[in-house]
């Protein structure tokens, strides 16, 4: 079992309604400052932790200081680092694909190859960043995925004329150095995207989704492939989840949402049409009830208590890679920090052992 | 006047042939690692020698290790260099502005604010690459500028409705590094681009065109500036050309021949209409190739042949493209290493400037 450590470059705005766009105003150099250094002695400490993974994602018109992670990766790629950089996930579907097949190559360069790409298409909000119909977005993610993939692989150049990309030469230089079919993940965060990665046996990731709407998934995921003619192995699934652990004794979930941590809400939730045709695909009538901060806080509690709830999700989803969502807004950095050593030293080696990888 | 080391990361010219695209099958990893450290080594020469920036390129569809050269300079941010990056032609064509504005914004935190750059329309390979008319390519310069500008001034979300770019709502995070100037340099192949850099209140770059023509566009820039009412300074145009320095005029005739040195090229050359017409607007009859390396011979000669074309151009920054894919590396880092510690003292000199030149 792998684990991986995500966290976001956010770069905390000036206080404000609380809405997106976040506007540009509320942008704060000092805060932008603190956020750099911070983030980067984060990865540093998750990195000597011994994290498999180090992650982080795409977002834009979002308080983010450095929304593309392709920057991220190059940058972290000098500081020697032994875990893998994960970007979880480029937003393919509004970006070039070409460009960003170059990118991506230029990047898995500059790393040796310690990098795993995931090819995701982002919140729905995206959809507006990117003026992209929703209707289209998920299409235009498979398309982008299908060029991507031969953009890395062909020797020669060639033309592309898709429904939503047309390129009359696409000649992609650098080489990666990776077999990218192997290095990628695209999402899995729907019932259609679960059956597109295991058609093109592409290996997934699924988040923000509760245990049982995630083993739906998988599930489904794990069937198509063998139709397909192939097995994944549980290394082939992500997990996506935010995780808060506290030392024993703490109420961990009271501090969590005194820290403010977990206020995403359930991307199941809602009433638009997208979501209830996802619901119904997974046998789900109506959106989660419970507390916000139960909704996207997934695994919170001591260290015994995380370890016994990874497992028991490890158990349902059949999950092989676990990307823990560490939060560290301002005021919740110290207790990120305590989180995450308290993971890496305890729950992790746990997890380990009763997988028989001790 | 201030310097710009111009590092192309280009793979290895000796297995590629004229043709284009550069087929992909031709690339080794091995042979890249060699040469992006051949590339680390050299800038560091150039940042001790004291270039103000190292200076990335952008072309796709070609042999480079880095066709996105906002990639590599996040990676050159964690160099610990004294020197910036510049940027000075990003090419525009095929980019989403509202990434290309965070992107640079992003870039300016993490090179805490050494950064400076240009938008460029590229070469005529990549118009192909991009599937767009030279016209339309050019045009698109113009309004990514200006879609920059606002980007890093509103202060509220805003919509683009553009002639090329459209965006329902544009809210860029982060905003710029202090000191990053938000009007970028654009990189002029014409008069119509030159003149609209000049009304707009950005720089303007000039890229190895005839030097006649090039104080033509110069002109042509900062008579458009007057006129909108703005005042420019020679650091508001940069020059970009070939140099070679050796240690004496004798040394670098030696050097020219032996590694045949520069390559001949006119980028007004050409007999299509287009090109007929940019040259009668610059009054340019110079439609000949010529040898693109302008500047070599020892450090006296380099630093007169600039200091000339500065007089007539009136730029006050230079991007100058070192030899390193022609000779051998130890030439190409005494080149640089003369560079910095004798051409540009000399040029400061000139200038009235005292003490170190690239301050």
């Amino acid at each position: 079992m792998k684990f991986s450590f995500f966290t976001g470059l956010v770069s905390r705005p000036r206080p404000g309604r609380v809405n997106w766009p976040v506007s540009p105003a509320r942008f704060d150099q000092t805060a932008a400052e603190q956020a750099l250094e911070r983030f980067l002695h984060l990865f540093d400490l998750a990195d000597r932790l011994g994290f498999d993974w180090l992650a982080t994602p795409e977002h834009h018109a979002l308080p983010f200081l450095v929304g593309d992670p392709l920057l991220i990766a190059a940058m972290l790629s000098r500081r020697g680092y032994r875990a893998r950089i994960a970007l979880l996930g480029l937003l393919v579907g509004g970006r070039d694909p070409a460009l960003l097949a170059e990118n991506v190559a230029a990047v898995d360069q500059l790393t040796g190859g310690n990098a795993v790409y995931g090819l995701f298409r982002g919140f729905a909000n995206e959809q507006i960043t990117f003026d992209v119909a929703p209707e289209d977005f998920r299409e235009r993610q498979e398309e982008a995925v299908a060029l991507l993939l031969r953009a890395w692989e062909e020797p020669e150049p060639f033309a592309w004329q898709g429904r939503h990309f047309a390129r009359r030469s696409v000649s992609s230089w650098p080489r990666p150095v990776q077999n990218m079919s192997k290095a990628v993940l695209v999402t899995a965060n729907s019932p259609d995207s679960a059956r597109f990665a295991a058609r093109r046996g592409l290996s997934v990731g699924i988040g923000h989704k509760t245990v049982e709407a995630a083993a739906r998934l998988a599930a489904l995921y794990r069937e198509e492939a063998a139709r397909a003619g192939w097995s994944p192995t549980p290394e082939n699934i992500l997990y996506h989840a935010d995780v808060y652990v506290a030392a024993p004794g703490v109420d961990a979930w009271a501090e969590a949402e005194r820290l403010g941590l977990g206020r995403l809400p359930n991307s199941l939730d809602g009433e638009t049409p997208g979501r209830r045709r996802i619901r119904r695909a997974l046998g789900e009538t109506e959106p989660d009830a419970g507390r916000a901060v139960d909704r996207v806080m997934r695994f919170c509690g001591d260290p015994e208590a995380v370890t016994a709830q990874i497992a028991q999700a490890r158990d349902q989803i059949g999950f092989g890679v676990l990307n823990g969502v560490f939060r560290a807004p301002g005021p919740a950095y110290e207790a990120c920090v305590s989180s995450m050593t308290l993971f890496a030293e305890q729950v992790i080696p746990r997890l380990r052992e009763s997988s028989g990888e001790a | 006047m201030r310097f710009a080391y111009f590092s192309g990361t280009m793979y290895r010219r000796a297995v590629l042939g004229a043709e284009w695209p550069h087929p992909p099958e031709t690339h080794s990893h091995e042979t890249a690692q060699t040469v992006r450290a051949r590339l680390e080594r050299q800038a560091r020469v150039a940042d001790a020698a004291g270039f103000d920036w190292i200076a990335l390129s952008e072309l796709h569809a070609r042999a480079f290790l880095s066709p996105n050269p906002i990639v590599m300079a996040a990676n050159i941010a964690e160099w610990g260099l004294k020197a910036g990056v510049m940027l000075p032609i990003l090419q525009v064509a095929g980019r989403d502005l509202a990434g290309l504005a965070e992107d640079l914004g992003a870039l300016g935190h993490l090179l805490k604010g050494k950064l400076r750059f240009g938008l460029c329309s590229g070469q005529p390979s990549d118009a192909i690459v991009w599937g767009l008319s030279r016209a339309d390519a050019e045009e698109r310069v113009i309004e990514a500028a200006h879609f920059l500008a606002r980007a890093w001034s509103e202060p509220r979300p805003f919509a683009w409705s553009g002639r090329h770019f459209e965006r329902r709502q544009v809210a860029v995070w982060p905003q710029p590094y202090p000191g990053v100037s938000a009007r970028p340099f654009i990189c002029a192949v014409s008069v119509a681009e030159a003149e609209a850099a000049g009304r707009g209140g950005f720089g303007l770059g000039i890229e190895q065109i005839p030097l006649e023509a090039a104080e033509r566009l110069a002109d042509a820039y900062r008579e458009a500036a007057e006129a909108a009412g703005r005042r420019t300074s020679p650091e508001d145009v940069y020059y970009l050309c070939e140099t070679h320095v050796a240690r004496d005029d004798a040394e670098a005739a030696a050097h020219l021949e032996r590694y045949r040195l520069g390559i001949l090229g006119n980028p007004l050359a050409g007999q299509t209409r287009r090109m007929r017409a940019l040259r009668a607007a610059l009054e340019s009859d110079d439609a000949e190739d010529f040898n693109l390396l302008r500047f070599h011979g020892g450090p006296e000669a380099v630093a007169e042949g600039l200091q000339g074309a500065a007089r007539r151009i009136g730029f006050g920054l230079v991007v100058s493209i070192f030899q390193g894919l022609r000779v051998p590396a130890e030439i190409n880092e005494q080149s640089i290493h003369l560079f910095g510690s004798q051409v540009i003292p000399a040029l400061a000199k000139a200038s009235g400037r005292t003490g170190d030149a690239a301050s």
